[in-house]
């Protein structure tokens, strides 16, 4: 039997939520008095302590009543599944269903426990807990919960594998109105049954390890240490002799299962109410705590995500992220209830022509609407889900836009299987063809109403989105701020740092006279380390604050430029054994009108960047060439090293942008030179341009090529 | 007695040549390392005494640079890696950053002591001289 579990308290919490909001109990706590299931409540878990083996304890589980819930008929039938209500609808309008023997074997070759079924649709009828004892002997309990007066779930037992021996009393059982006979043979012939198939309620999944894992589940969201729980429940069951329930004791279980089943559903139809507005509330509560911690935060949609498909009975929910700010761009941010291997495919950016005119189709109408994904075949996240369902899907996706944002466009898909296949489904393995394909044409799973309180808890998931976004907007230009006052802190304190080691060495240490007379020069490219980044910072000042001012009337000597900033910089490149090279043709160049002063932090910038990203042993090539009639220059500063990936060629200009491979080369750097050289070039209407060769295996030939235009 | 063999993890190689200088008057063994790289193959290849490490230097290549802040914090992983290979190992951090949240991350990756640069060399020799006599007291 496929079925939502809700055994453990994250899952019962989340559909009890989703029914109330607001905060509701573990389902058993650390305290007396603590959880769902204290006080009262309590003796469902003594029921599981008493009534069962010690090796196992018994899952409990909450069924919605709603399409959400899936019965799987027969695994064998390949992604065919038929609803729970369209299999007690099924059930209900089929005649004799109790006492044909035909019906039973039908229900048998389904591979569920007919008596389960039969007391499930027992309690719906009479709207009350009921509890009984399985055909395989063991004791169950199924209860109806009520949302506003509307049947909203079911909370139930399972079946349990019994102690082998075990004797069941046959009043007890008439008494439960169980229509087979449970004897030592019948008990004998449900254990045979149960180990020659597997299955048989399970539906593949070994139902005892599922328990175990969901109790670690229940210690986790507690906080409590592994298998805590478990010992809990081991220990106080070795404490009791009783290893297997007695006849009197049966009764007693029975008695205090109905009043337990009882307690549990008057608590949920007293306590949580399903208000629709208070959902929105809990979304709001639970996304807020989840904005002050950004890595919880997709967690948590995809939590609402999930308690959407559940209220309004769809398959699945994606939530989609458009950005047209470049190049369209269609981008999954959370999905919930698709195939595992759909999403492995959908983990993608997708830039296609084809999402402009989906967009634009979504923009008109911001209602939910539905798509026919056939049209937009061409967009591969929206292909996947087209393929999942088929050629002529009835009910491909409906969209729903929810907000806009710095030209993002959030927006979601919700989609429900393909109705068509579905009746396929039936049609195999219902005999009753025509009851289930009429009750699939009369299905009606989403009114008006509906549709318009979806908008609106979707607009609101959208907001929320939003409002991360925002934060994380703010967030990063903190860091970036915090990153920068690092960065200059590193600019300013390394060099003088070094000063001070070396200006202590000198005084203090032993040192030979070659080796004073190069640490004095390390001093010295240490002060013109400093210099160059005080003239920086200085400069960006200025251009932050729009009072940088150049004196264009200035005639500069462009060698004589060059060869100063190369020989205050020759001690740093000869560090890494790196030799700056000027081409001589430059000193027969015309002198040219620009700010003599701003041009050296120019060049500088450039050499010294060519120095940190060069490799060791190359050469730093200036060269160039002058127009002769109006002056203009070209200059190219080439060197050998790292490469300027294409993407990040217009972004190294941005301020305080530093290129991945930059970072990996040297960590430090405020990112802020180049804003000044881009300064500089466009105060004097030229350009700046910059190529990135590779030379030999991993090496790049980098070129930046200053335009200055003459006058 | 023998000298106290210190590692030292350093990038700026000005910085490195001239604190192994210094160091050396205080009469360490100072074995430099010019990168992290460097500085971890010498950790598991060789004993020492202490480890002295930079914060900010250029990511090793296994290391993602936004992990660690685009360099700035590499040194927090190194020595989170150090501290893991030789758990008694003192590491003396040096570090030019003064963000709380970045000085709190060092401290719980196990450095034994923080030195805020710039530092003299007597500074330096006051730290190692006392977390190494706590180390073999």
């Amino acid at each position: 039997m496929e079925t939502t579990y809700l055994t453990t308290p994250p899952e019962m919490e989340r559909l009890l939520k989703k029914y109330g909001g607001g905060t509701i109990p573990p389902l058993f706590g650390t305290q007396e008095d603590e959880g769902l299931l204290g006080n009262k409540g309590e003796e469902i878990l003594n029921i599981y302590l008493m009534g069962f083996s010690k090796t196992y304890n018994m899952p409990l589980y909450l069924t919605p009543i709603s399409e959400t819930h899936n019965i799987n008929l027969k695994s064998s039938i390949d992604d065919e599944i038929l609803s729970y209500e369209s299999l007690r609808e099924m059930l209900l309008s089929c005649e004799n269903l109790h006492s044909s023997t035909e019906k039973e074997d039908n229900l048998n070759s389904y591979e569920i426990c007919k008596n389960c079924i039969e007391k499930n649709i027992l309690a719906l009828k009479n709207k009350k807990a009921m509890s009984y004892i399985c055909w395989t002997g063991m004791i169950c309990f199924v209860a109806p919960v009520f949302v506003s007066g509307k049947l909203s779930a079911i909370l139930s037992t399972n079946c349990r594998k019994p102690k082998e021996g075990a004797i069941w009393p046959i009043n007890l059982i008439e008494r439960d109105c169980c229509l087979l006979p449970i004897n030592e043979n019948n008990i004998h012939d449900g254990l045979r049954k149960w180990n020659e198939n597997s299955s048989l309620v399970t539906d593949k999944i070994d139902i005892w390890s599922e328990s175990r894992r969901r109790i670690r589940e229940c210690e986790e969201f507690l906080n409590l240490k592994p298998n805590e729980i478990l010992n809990v429940i081991v220990d106080r069951f070795n404490n009791n002799e009783i290893n297997e329930v007695t006849p009197t004791e049966v009764e007693t279980i029975l008695e205090h299962l109905t009043q337990a089943s009882e307690y549990l559903s008057d608590l949920l139809n007293k306590n949580y109410r399903l208000e629709k507005e208070s959902i929105i509330g809990w979304i709001r509560a639970e996304m807020g705590s989840a904005l002050s911690s950004i890595d919880g935060f997709w967690d948590k949609i995809q939590w609402c995500l999930e308690n959407l498909i559940r209220l309004i009975g769809m398959d699945y929910v994606l939530l989609l992220s458009y950005d047209k700010t470049n190049i369209p761009n269609l981008q999954l941010l959370c999905q919930h209830g698709l195939h595992e291997e759909s999403i492995i495919a959908m983990q993608y950016d997708y830039a296609t022509s084809q999402l402009d005119d989906f967009i634009d189709k979504i923009k008109v109408n911001e209602q939910i609407q539905e798509i026919d994904l056939h049209k937009y075949r061409d967009v591969p996240i929206l292909n996947i889900l087209y393929s999942l369902y088929g050629k002529g899907a009835d009910y491909p996706v409906l969209t729903v836009s929810s907000n806009r944002y710095n030209g993002r466009f959030i927006f979601m898909i919700l989609g429900k299987r393909n109705p068509l296949s579905k009746r396929r489904a039936i049609t195999k393995m219902s005999s009753e063809k025509i009851i289930a394909q009429n009750f699939i044409q009369t299905e009606n799973w989403l009114i008006d109403d509906d549709k318009e309180y979806l908008t609106t808890i979707i607009r609101e998931i959208g907001i929320i989105v939003h409002v991360f976004f925002s934060m994380k907007k703010i967030q990063s230009a903190k860091e970036e701020q915090t990153n920068l006052i690092e960065s200059v802190a590193h600019d300013l304190k390394t060099p003088i740092n070094n000063i001070m080691l070396a200006a202590d060495n000198l005084r203090n240490a032993r040192m030979s006279p070659e080796r004073a007379s190069r640490t004095i020069a390390g001093v010295v490219t240490q002060l013109e380390r400093l210099n160059l980044f005080a003239q920086k910072a200085w400069m960006l000042e200025q251009i932050r604050q729009n009072e940088l001012s150049y004196n264009d009337e200035e005639s500069v000597n462009i060698y004589k430029i060059l060869s100063e900033c190369r020989d205050m910089i020759s001690d740093l490149a000869a560090e890494k054994s790196i030799e700056i090279r000027i081409d001589p043709e430059i000193e027969n160049w015309q002198d040219v009108h620009i700010d003599a002063e701003k041009f050296a932090i120019v060049v500088m910038n450039l050499i010294h960047n060519g120095i940190k990203y060069s490799f060791p042993e190359t050469h730093i090539e200036i060269s160039g060439w002058q127009d002769t009639i109006n002056s203009g220059v070209v200059l190219n500063f080439s060197n050998e090293g790292i490469p300027i990936n294409e993407a990040e060629k217009d972004r190294i200009f941005e301020r305080h942008y530093r290129s991945k491979e930059a970072i990996r080369t040297d960590p430090t750097g405020s990112g802020i030179g180049l804003v000044l050289v881009k300064d500089f070039v466009d105060h004097y209407k030229g350009r700046i341009d910059v190529r990135s060769t590779e030379i030999r295996f991993g090496r790049y030939l980098n070129i930046f090529s200053i335009y200055l235009p003459g006058r | 007695m023998s000298k106290k063999r210190i590692l030292f993890i350093e990038d700026e190689k000005f910085t490195l040549e001239q604190l192994q200088i210094a160091l050396e008057d205080y009469d360490y063994e100072i074995v430099p390392a010019s990168s992290a790289t460097e500085g971890m193959n010498l950790v598991s290849k060789l004993n020492f005494d202490a480890v002295l490490l930079d914060i900010m230097m250029p990511p090793p290549e296994d290391i993602d640079p936004e992990i660690v802040g685009n360099g700035r914090t590499t040194g927090v992983e190194i020595c989170r890696r150090i501290r893991h290979l030789k758990p008694e190992l003192p590491i003396v951090v040096l570090s030019v950053v003064r963000d709380p949240g970045i000085l709190r991350r060092i401290n719980e990756a196990g450095a034994d002591e923080i030195i805020n640069k710039p530092a003299l060399p007597s500074k330096i020799n006051d730290t190692l001289s006392r977390i190494l006599h706590n180390s073999t007291s």
